[in-house]
């Protein structure tokens, strides 16, 4: 009845037991490298059929030129989701940071472009550290916070501009950070890769970043290994509202209008959508800065290359939402399947 | 290899065949075999104990008869007839329910909803739900369970351990189930609760439901059970009556050739040297003035009953608990209002709750290892830049060290089994040269083997200048671990006891406020 | 309790706003230049019309044309010592329409609809009805059940636009059309656009792009940057109203065609002016008279209450031709009322 002969042969169960079959095996690839693969395969389909058009170094960097701003936004909201945290408010931060400095700077408030912008990212992380407050010491989940932030921030750009854009008067100093150009490379795609690389060193290769993704994995045992949990709240809302007013002030210099109105609600969503098509790539159920780069690219390629094809705008939206289900739709097969 | 062909334990001539019995099942995953050719029977109206090491299978065998996964061969049946077992439903309609260790239960609903969750409510005027009806139903089945006071109207969350694990049971049975398998029911559970568990069950087994009981607690075994049947390596051992097989010879069939670790003795050989811990007058909500001392090389175990005291003096030391009082650690006074201060002073605790408290199981062994001594690893205060290099080495080291077994240092800590995961929460407080271990409840939850390995690190902590504080819901471990135990009723400290007076027996009687040992 | 303090309060609002209307008559006898064409206009003669009370609803008084609107409206009738409510909805249809009802319900004389899609307010105007109050909008779209609608012809202005486009074309061209096609009003653009342009059968229009809103700005930038980039024979773009024209502006400039490629658009917006003073490529666009339609609202009012009637229920409003000869000193308004609208009249 028993069959000691055989058991005595297999391997002790100690270490982990993987459930991989081949089927499974594929999923997890498909999974993993999924995004990746149909992001290499919008810009082969777009080359092949636009040829002239689409594979041109110009237009290389006008795409990337066109997802800088989401992708800076993106980046931001990347390291607040890396704790669990959403932030809602990084909408009506972004039209408040690009509608001060422009007011600012038109009124001559602050002389120096630069001033203006360390001033406008000052007060960005002042206002998302006051949402990290209310969050860590307040109990209150960060979705509401931030929602109500993003609405009183909405409000305060409306009162304080009157409604009015702000078109002349801006310094050619400001509009430099939209419109110049570093060699072949476009200002904002310049930003967007500092951003990048220092929320990427920052997120992988710091203390600070460890600790963040430890929070989120489990805040309990984070706090329980002695790491001051409630601090990183504001940390982290601080660099995704940071990060959002970067964005609205490039926006700013990028069309030289300061509009108080409706900047950042453009990005909101995309930038979600982009960091959770990325927390489906290379690390499933990890929100991570590589993919969220791969989540901004592959909405602008598509975007780009649709409408050079002079494909309709509702076509856009819905590839768009497509490759959102799908990548998320595979990533959670592939942790469901691991459980 | 005794095997002895199972005789029914009860009567059960109009039957064909046993109420269950699985044949020949095989589960293969790739590169494992889970199940080999396993074979089980149970009879109705007995309680059977479904035993086995982490990894011998039991949990495969379970998930394949709550339809959970399929069997790659081996067939089912029920009353001698085969059956198919392709989905929990299916399962449900043949009467098979699992009872699993962390009930299967709704916390946020009430009793009524949890109990008739499969059955569903019932509906009065087509839409609303016929709360009267579904009270009394709830009622009648609780009255099965010897539960008959239980408001079924009361939250789940409300309920204590063993009313949660019973009122699983009462929702199996509103499914009319006729086999129901337990796993692990009573890990959560006091010896007074798991007493007034049993005798339930043994009720229960009158009216001719069958029990698959999966334990890893013995003495349990032979408190409740009518058969026992041995798994390892995903195959049978043996199936025997209870009264075939005493305590030792049980652990033997458990552990096969390796015998003689199931019964080492972990306590210390060398006297302890200075105070290292030493807590005054900690009183709070709970405690009543307690005053604890532990020096460098004793194992001190903390004994009491849930809610009386031994649990709420690790968590006042490590600052998880507002407490008046005074704490020491190598005679200096140490502030500790949180974990943050605990750790500061070199506290180290290894949570009962290993997955909710004491690892982030998205993140590699590595990253889990270094979570309290990130400072040790970074370049500066300033851009504190890990050093992973470091890091890495110093990790490998450890791990080496308290010989883990893992796919690489890399890998998510998720993959780990239960007591490679524990390694990896003490390899934490190894890296921090933490000063004094809080163990609570360290073995929960893994193997007789695994077991052994644990308390084998408990001493080696204590033998290398570390002072242990240990508590357990499991008597025996005190007995097996510590050198000195502190047994705590009613938030104070009734009794200390140490050396061979440290016995199962003398920790519940000081437990139970009895003075006299 | 609460029921005497307003009937108090009313009675002093009365009595106030006798002594206020007669006055305001007395000193300002035509307070615009339209009453005298408007009482001509009317076929009936209205007496002065004292003590109203008015609710008035909006839609999103943070579009500055929909707020200068209401402004001009509250002052004209407080100058007539009327009594005027305003609700902002922020946006929010629905609540615009509950609160429209709300003073329905509450008595008002007249609800006055500033901007919101008469078509989404129909059960508004049934409500207003039964109640035998008027129901008078501002460029709100003609539908049926409006007892008047003050607003302008966008089919009108967009064929005089495309119409001018096409003479600087010469007739032949390759052009882009920029809109999007969900409210009324920039339909009726669209319709004058595709009326011209039918005639012009030498005038190529590239692609109609329907720009993403809410988004319109950057999408608009996005979407002619990339076409730019694959066609750099374009001769004009065609805006459905002018927030777009800073990015198109801009995507011309930045694929260095602005001496080739020039832009015109609809609306009224003061940065659109700066960009046609500066001499950039957006070059001409008609601007509405918005400051003009609260007056115009008060004098139809005026007729309705007073018991006259209307020769049309629709009041159109003359727009201004904003060009680089006609556009406003900087920070100022056209002169709305003597203002040219064809390019002859400059």
């Amino acid at each position: 009845m028993s069959s000691s002969t055989a058991v005595a042969e297999s391997p002790r169960a100690t270490g982990p037991r993987r459930e991989t079959s081949t089927s499974d095996k594929l999923i997890d690839v498909v999974s993993r490298y999924g995004t990746i693969a149909s992001l290499v395969a919008c810009v082969a389909i777009f080359s092949l059929l636009k040829p002239d058009v689409f594979a041109t170094s110009q237009n290389f960097f006008n795409i990337l030129n066109q997802v800088s701003i989401l992708g800076i936004i993106a980046l931001g909201l990347t390291v607040a989701l890396v704790q669990g945290l959403f932030d809602l408010s990084l909408a009506g931060m972004a039209t408040l940071g690009g509608y001060l400095a422009c007011k600012w700077l038109a009124e001559g408030t602050f002389g120096s472009p630069a001033v203006a912008v360390l001033v406008v990212l000052a007060l960005a992380l002042v206002i998302g550290a006051f949402n990290g407050v209310v969050v860590a010491y307040g109990g209150v989940s960060a979705f509401i916070v931030t929602l109500a932030v993003g609405s009183i921030l909405t409000g305060v750009v409306l009162g304080v501009s009157d409604s009015q854009t702000i078109l002349s008067g801006i310094p050619d100093g400001f509009l430099i950070m939209g419109q110049g150009e570093i060699g072949p490379i476009p200002m904002p795609v310049v930003f967007l890769a500092i951003v990048a690389v220092v929320l990427y060193v920052f997120l992988e290769q710091t203390q600070l970043g460890r600790h963040m993704y430890a929070i989120g994995g489990n805040a309990e045992t984070a706090r329980l290994s002695g790491i001051p949990v409630k601090r990183y709240a504001l940390i982290a809302l601080g660099i995704s509202a940071a990060c959002a007013a970067l964005g609205g002030m490039i926006v700013a210099a990028n069309l030289g209008v300061g509009r108080p109105q409706g900047v950042g609600d453009t990005y909101l969503l995309d930038a979600f959508a982009a960091a959770f098509i990325g927390a489906s790539t290379l690390r499933p159920g990890r929100f991570h800065i590589l993919g969220t780069v791969i989540g901004v690219l592959l909405i602008g390629v598509i975007n780009n290359g649709l409408s050079i094809m002079g494909v309709e705008t509702f076509w856009q939206y819905a590839v768009r939402g497509i490759i959102l289900l799908l990548a998320v739709f595979a990533a959670s097969f592939l942790v469901m399947r691991r459980r | 290899m005794t095997t002895t062909q199972n005789e029914p334990g009860r009567e059960s001539a109009a039957r064909p065949g046993p109420l269950l019995r699985v044949r020949e099942a095989v589960k293969d995953y790739p590169g494992t075999r889970a199940l080999d050719h396993m074979d089980f029977s149970l009879e109705a109206g007995e309680v059977h104990a479904l035993l086995g090491e982490n990894g011998a299978g039991k949990s495969t065998l379970i998930k394949a008869l709550a339809g959970a996964i399929a069997l790659t061969s081996g067939t089912v049946e029920i009353d001698g007839s085969k059956v198919e077992v392709r989905n929990p439903q299916q399962a449900q309609a043949l009467g098979i329910s699992v009872v699993h260790q962390h009930g299967n239960l709704v916390p946020e609903l009430s009793v009524a909803e949890n109990v008739l969750m499969v059955e569903g409510l019932g509906r009065r005027i087509g839409v609303l739900v016929d709360w009267r009806s579904a009270h009394r139903r709830t009622r009648a089945l609780l009255d099965r369970i010897g539960l008959p006071d239980l408001d079924p109207r009361r939250e789940v969350s409300s309920l204590g351990a063993h009313e949660q694990a019973m009122v699983a049971v009462a929702k199996a049975l509103a499914s009319n189930a006729r086999v129901i398998i337990l796993d692990e029911p009573t890990t959560s559970l006091q010896p007074a609760e798991v007493d007034t568990l049993f005798s339930q069950m043994r009720r229960l087994a009158e009216e001719g439901i069958g029990f698959v009981f999966v334990t890893h607690r013995l003495n349990e075994v032979f408190k409740v059970c009518d058969r026992i049947t041995v798994m390892r390596d995903g195959g049978l051992v043996g199936t025997w009556q209870a009264g075939e097989l005493d305590h030792d010879s049980l652990v033997d069939q458990l552990v096969g050739a390796e015998k003689a670790i199931a019964h080492e003795a972990f306590t210390a050989t060398a006297p302890p040297r200075e105070v290292v811990l030493e807590a005054r007058g900690l009183r709070g909500d709970v405690l009543r003035g307690v005053d604890l001392q532990a020096r460098a090389g004793e194992v001190v175990g903390i004994a009491s009953l849930p809610g009386e005291g031994a649990g709420e003096v690790v968590e006042s030391l490590y600052g998880m608990r507002r407490v008046h009082g005074e704490v020491l650690i190598e005679g200096t006074p140490r502030r500790i209002r949180n974990p943050q201060q605990a750790v500061a002073a070199g506290m180290a605790l290894v949570p009962r709750d290993r997955l909710g408290q004491g690892l982030v199981s998205d993140l590699s062994i590595r990253e889990n290892a270094t979570l309290a001594s990130t400072k040790s690893y970074r370049t500066d205060p300033v851009l504190r830049l890990m050093r992973r290099g470091r890091e890495r080495s110093e990790v490998a080291e450890v791990m080496a060290q308290l010989s883990l077994k893992s796919g690489g240092l890399e890998k998510e800590v998720r993959t780990l089994s239960g007591g490679n995961a524990q390694k990896v929460v003490i390899g934490r407080w190894l890296l921090r040269q933490a000063k004094v271990y809080l163990l609570d409840s360290p073995t929960a939850a893994v193997d007789v083997h695994t077991k052994a390995e644990i308390y084998g690190l408990a001493r080696s902590l204590a033998d290398n200048g570390a002072a242990v504080v240990f508590t357990s819901t499991e008597l025996e471990e005190f007995v097996r671990v510590c050198d000195r135990v502190l047994v705590l009723h009613d938030g104070a400290v009734v009794g200390e006891l140490a050396g061979d007076d440290i016995t199962v027996n003398s920790i519940m009687r000081l437990s139970f406020g009895r003075k006299s040992v | 309790m609460k029921r005497t303090i307003r009937l108090t309060a009313a009675a002093l609002a009365v009595s106030l706003s006798l002594v206020g209307c007669s006055m305001s008559d007395d000193d300002k006898p035509s307070s615009n230049s339209g009453d005298d064409s408007s009482n001509s206009d009317s076929g009936k003669a209205a007496g002065p019309v004292e003590d109203l009370s008015i609710g008035f609803v909006a839609v999103n008084l943070n579009s500055p044309s929909i707020n200068g609107i209401k402004d001009q409206f509250v002052k004209a009738a407080e100058e007539k010592g009327w009594k005027v409510e305003v609700f902002d909805g922020q946006g929010d249809q629905a609540a615009t329409n509950n609160a429209a009802s709300d003073f329905i319900s509450r008595g008002v004389d007249v609800i006055v609809n500033n901007s919101s899609p008469n078509a989404q307010m129909t059960g508004v105007m049934k409500e207003a009805d039964a109640a035998d109050i008027p129901f008078v909008s501002i460029y709100g779209g003609f539908v049926e059940g409006v007892d008047a609608e003050i607003g302008t012809n966008e089919f009108i202005n967009s064929t005089l636009m495309t119409a001018e486009m096409a003479n600087r074309l010469e007739g032949k061209g390759r052009v882009v059309k920029l809109n999007w096609t969900v409210l009324q009003a920039l339909r009726d653009r669209d319709a004058g656009f595709k009326a011209v342009m039918s005639e012009n059968p030498d005038i190529e229009v590239v692609r109609e792009i329907e720009v993403k809103v809410p988004g319109q700005v950057e999408d608009s930038y996005d979407q002619l940057t990339n076409l730019l980039q694959s066609d750099k024979n374009i001769d004009a773009i065609w805006l459905g109203w002018d927030e777009l024209a800073p990015s198109a502006v801009r995507a011309i400039e930045e694929a260095g065609l602005e001496d080739k490629v020039f832009a015109v658009g609809f609306d009224g917006n003061s940065f659109a002016w700066d960009l046609i003073r500066e001499g950039s490529p957006y070059k001409m666009e008609p601007a509405n008279p918005f400051p003009l339609m609260g007056d115009k609202a008060i004098e139809t009012i005026e007729t309705i209450v007073g018991g006259g009637t209307l020769p049309s229920k629709v009041v159109y409003m003359k727009p201004c031709l904003i060009n680089e000869q006609t556009v406003p000193a900087e920070g100022e308004e056209p002169d709305w009322e003597n203002c040219a609208f064809f390019p002859g009249e400059v």
